[in-house]
């Protein structure tokens, strides 16, 4: 038994495989350059996805290499005709054969000819450098992300190209909430990619692997803001371990460089996080200063519901915008970043937001106009300027609208002030891309209005950031509920923003690891620069969305269990079903393992100051 | 015990479908005044005409159906250089074996397929073989009738049958032979069962003969002995349907009289309680019930295994031009 080499074929330990004969392939049904059919031996054990080889020459002497994928299975009695002669057969009345047929979709023809597999000839399990040709390992010449096992345990690997954005970028992620795994396996990549050595080897030099950053949105509970801890279940799961090792990752545990973000404890003016399943000193308060709300153009981001598109408010927020950079100075004496909007300017001030938004501003007293030190002085700012009866005034900070539509823009920022209020305010600090690669941000706890503003803002930090700096250091984003932030269809600056990273983000660094529950309720373009497609467990309502999968694919996809995922990347012609391991990481605070050393501290500390408090002991 | 379904003479008349597709000509062809017609003596039950219900013999085991098909490719002739033509054919057989076991499906086994060009009037002819493999045995026959050529086909074949009946004999497996028993000429001792579809002659006295059609499903009317080397009976292997006529479904079971009476009535017994099993469905089979099932499937595999016509005629021609060609340049 030997591979195209004329090497033994054995597996990972050395053992020989058996015969890797599965049967001959069908004369019957015609085989083509894309599809054959392979009749099994009738000692052949063959599943779905398995890979096969069939080797013939060519009428010219040349030898070719038919590889290919099985996508179906049959089984049937040759010779019944009816489907009451099955009985017949069971019953030994009449005599049949039971043939099981393997229908096989070509990956890969070596070398590229476009010819059918002669009919009789041997069909192969592609094992081996067979297997390594069969899944395009040999042409992945930059590089190989291990993104998964196959359905028989080896791993499946992903063309760095296609990831890291030279030739493409870009995850998109589908699959019904709860079974199809879609934040698993975001992180399972982000693992990959960020916390192990074979990972780090592929981004590059030293530079570009320390500087590379990750940024996740938890949108789920508290979930994601315990990555950094050991999964508590990771080690009553046998298999996982060595499946990891498949996967090249010799010692999985925890990621090691985290930072984790979260929004201040709501009705607390102070910088203490809202989180309920870590100790607030794991976690860092996040939120913008009104200095940043306004030079770095958030308040754009406030406006991105369904009815603010449709209506004149987008562009009241516009000129709103301007006249906010316009009239910005700072505070004088306080570093915090509270601002002071003046009530005039001088003639000569720009209208470039960009200029504006870069220069740095004055400091002036706090008579000089209006103070804003959180987003409740802002609201009541505007408040002010829409009921002046001022008309220069009104043009120039609301533009030639309507009354009604001022109010409206004023209704609505009221609304937000309770969902963005918390987020704005002197003291407050972005989320930094320092210190740690993968940086969580939780938004589970926000409004929906104040989850788009987070998520608008920090994406826009991050393109800007990237605007100037060539592709490396990579920054990877990973947002679940896509459809959420870039619906199909409508307008917002989130949405523009997101498809204008799906377009250009490759090529600038900034690679979305997007998911979404149904890619036909996410802005098209979002999905179609995905490289890398993925699906777990699909609605079948919504299967006919997936054309990069095969009819019958779409179908089974909609049977997948949880941790299984059918993965597409360019170079591979037929997506591959795998399955990725058990996370060594807590994914959710029940995983998390507890911290016992650190427990212990803290509970002499505790003990150490009540002791202190209740003094000393009175005999009586 | 009597059939009550079974269209037995009543005092009205009774109009009768024949179950066989038209095609296929009509099961029952008994005509009264045949000259054919003998009424064979009753071996069994001290001479009386009874109706036996043979007592349950478990399920089928050791049992085998042996058949053969034949299939005319070409029709040739041989003209000398006398300007006599002489006719022949190009043609195939094929036989085989279902082999019910004691377990384990049923099978087709012993299969045997063979081509030849046979000429009459003593005529051989060589055809070389020809790629895709076609190659032709050389026979001829004596005779110089048109009919001789296709006869000696149909021999061909039934000489294969009895081949590998004689074979399956020897391993101890109940034969049941697929047409009348006097195409086999050998071990005429072993358990072998003719099996015969059509009903051409009346075989027995009146009285007798207008009672078989009350045989029930699984039920044999009394041996008699047809010449002097066979017993028969008739068995009933199925109810076509109300609307069929009283001789639908009864066939006639011949086993050699060399076995003995005690051992032909063993036989017998068995294949009359086992064949209904067997009998096929009229939506199925244009000839059934008594068309049995594996019979009809192994008939179909062994014109599967024939290949296909045109290319057939396609080869024959091919080979008889090459041979003409040869012929010239000698």
């Amino acid at each position: 038994m030997s591979n195209q080499d004329g090497q033994a074929i054995a597996n990972q330990d050395g053992k020989p495989l058996p015969d890797p004969r599965i049967g001959l392939v069908d004369g019957s049904h015609g085989s083509n350059s894309r599809e054959f059919h392979v009749v099994l031996d009738p000692d052949a054990s063959v599943q779905l996805d398995q890979l096969v080889a069939v080797r013939n020459e060519l009428p010219d002497g040349t030898q070719v290499t038919h590889y290919g994928i099985v996508t179906e299975l049959r089984s049937r009695f040759e010779g019944a005709d009816l489907p009451s002669d099955t009985a017949r057969v069971v019953d030994r009345v009449i005599p049949a054969e039971h043939v099981r047929l393997a229908e096989v979709r070509a990956l890969r023809v070596v070398p590229e000819l476009f010819v059918a597999p002669n009919a009789g000839s041997v069909a192969m399990r592609a094992v081996g450098s067979d297997r390594t040709v069969a899944l395009f390992e040999d042409e992945m010449k930059r590089g190989k992300l291990p993104v998964g096992l196959d359905m028989g345990g080896e791993p499946v690997y992903a063309d760095m190209r296609f990831v890291d954005g030279r030739s493409g970028g870009h995850f998109s992620i589908s699959g019904i909430s709860g079974v199809a795994t879609k934040t698993s396996y975001a992180l399972y990549i982000l693992y990959q990619l960020l916390e192990t050595e074979g990972g780090m080897a592929l981004l590059g030099g030293r530079a570009e692997r320390e500087n590379v950053r990750a940024l996740v949105f938890n949108t789920k509970g508290e979930d994601l803001l315990h990555l950094d801890r050991p999964n508590s279940e990771f080690p009553g799961r046998p298999g996982a371990r060595g499946q990891w090792q498949a996967l090249g990752v010799s010692d999985p545990g925890p990621f090691r460089s985290v930072r984790l973000y979260a929004p201040r404890r709501p009705g607390v003016s102070g910088k203490v996080p809202g989180v309920k399943s870590r100790d607030t000193a794991d976690v860092h308060a996040y939120g913008w200063t009104p200095e940043q709300f306004i030079r770095d153009q958030l308040l754009q981001f406030c406006f991105t519901s369904e009815d603010d598109r449709s209506t004149q408010v987008g562009f009241i927020e516009q000129q709103f915008r301007i006249q906010l950079l316009r009239h910005l100075r700072r505070l004088e004496g306080g570093e915090s970043g509270a601002v002071v909007i003046l009530p005039t300017v001088p003639e000569d001030t720009s209208f470039d937001p960009d200029r504006l938004a870069a220069r740095e501003p004055e400091s002036v007293p706090a008579g000089a106009g209006h103070v804003i030190a959180d987003f409740g002085d802002f609201v009541d700012f505007t408040e002010k300027m829409a009921n002046r009866d001022d008309e220069e005034a009104i043009k120039a900070w609301f533009g030639r609208t309507q009354s009604g539509t001022r109010q409206a823009y004023l209704r609505r920022l009221l609304r937000l002030r309770k969902h963005i209020g918390p987020l704005i305010g002197c003291g407050l600090k972005p989320v930094s891309s320092e210190n740690a690669r993968l940086h969580v941000v939780d938004i589970s706890t926000l409004h929906d209005d104040a989850q788009r503003f987070v998520v608008g803002s920090l994406l826009d930090g991050v393109w800007r950031e990237k605007q100037g700096t060539g592709r490396v250091p990579l920054r990877f984003v990973v947002l679940d509920e896509l459809n959420k932030y870039a619906p199909a269809r409508g307008y917002s600056p989130l949405r523009e923003l997101l498809v204008d990273i799906a377009e250009r983000g490759r090529s600038l660094g900034v690679l979305l690891v997007g998911a979404q529950q149904a890619a036909s309720a996410v802005a098209p373009a979002l999905p179609r620069n995905a490289s890398i497609k993925v699906a777990g467990r699909l609605d079948a309502s919504e299967a006919d969305a997936y054309r990069f999968l095969s009819s019958a694919l779409r179908e089974r996809a909609s049977r997948f269990m949880p941790g299984t995922m059918v993965l597409s990347q360019p170079i591979v012609p037929e997506p591959i079903p795998l399955r990725f391991p058990f996370p060594p990481y807590a994914t959710n605070p029940d995983e998390a393992e507890a911290d016992e050393v650190r427990d212990r501290e803290r509970a002499e500390a505790i003990q150490s100051n009540l002791t202190a408090m209740s003094g000393p002991r009175v005999e009586l | 015990m009597a059939n009550p379904e079974a269209n037995t003479a009543t005092s009205r008349p009774f109009i009768g479908v024949e179950p066989f597709d038209a095609a296929y000509g009509a099961g029952f062809r008994a005509d009264e005044e045949d000259q054919h017609t003998v009424e064979c003596r009753v071996v069994e039950d001290g001479g009386h005409f009874r109706i036996h219900r043979p007592p349950d013999a478990g399920p089928p085991a050791r049992l085998c159906f042996v058949d053969g098909v034949r299939r005319t490719e070409a029709h040739l002739t041989l003209t000398n250089p006398e300007g006599e033509t002489i006719t022949g054919l190009a043609g195939a057989w094929g036989a085989g074996a279902v082999l019910i076991g004691s377990d384990g499906p049923a099978e087709i086994d012993h299969v045997d397929i063979g081509r030849a060009v046979i000429f009459s009037g003593g005529h051989r002819v060589r055809l070389s073989p020809h790629p895709g493999g076609w190659r032709w045995r050389s026979l001829s026959v004596e005779n110089e009738e048109l009919r001789a050529a296709p006869q000696h086909l149909q021999r061909v074949m039934r000489d294969t049958e009895s081949e590998i009946a004689n074979r399956l004999f020897a391993e101890g497996w109940l034969v049941v032979f697929d047409g009348p028993l006097h195409y086999l000429r050998r071990s005429r001792a072993a358990p072998v069962v003719g099996y015969v579809k059509t009903h051409h002659r009346r075989t027995l006295a009146v009285e007798h003969w207008q009672t078989v059609p009350s045989l029930g499903v699984g039920e044999r009317t009394s041996l008699f002995a047809m010449k002097d080397d066979r017993y028969a009976c008739y068995v009933r292997v199925g109810n076509p349907g109300p609307w069929a006529g009283p001789w639908a479904g009864v066939a006639r079971l011949e086993v050699p009289a060399s076995s003995g009476r005690s051992q032909a009535i063993a036989t017998v017994d068995r294949a009359a309680r086992w064949l209904p099993t067997f009998a096929s469905a009229p939506h199925r089979d244009a000839r059934a019930p008594v068309n049995l099932a594996p019979v009809a499937r192994l008939e179909q595999h062994l014109h599967h295994l024939l290949g296909d016509s045109r290319l057939a005629l396609r080869a024959v021609r091919e080979a008889v031009m090459q041979h003409n060609r040869h012929e010239e340049t000698a």
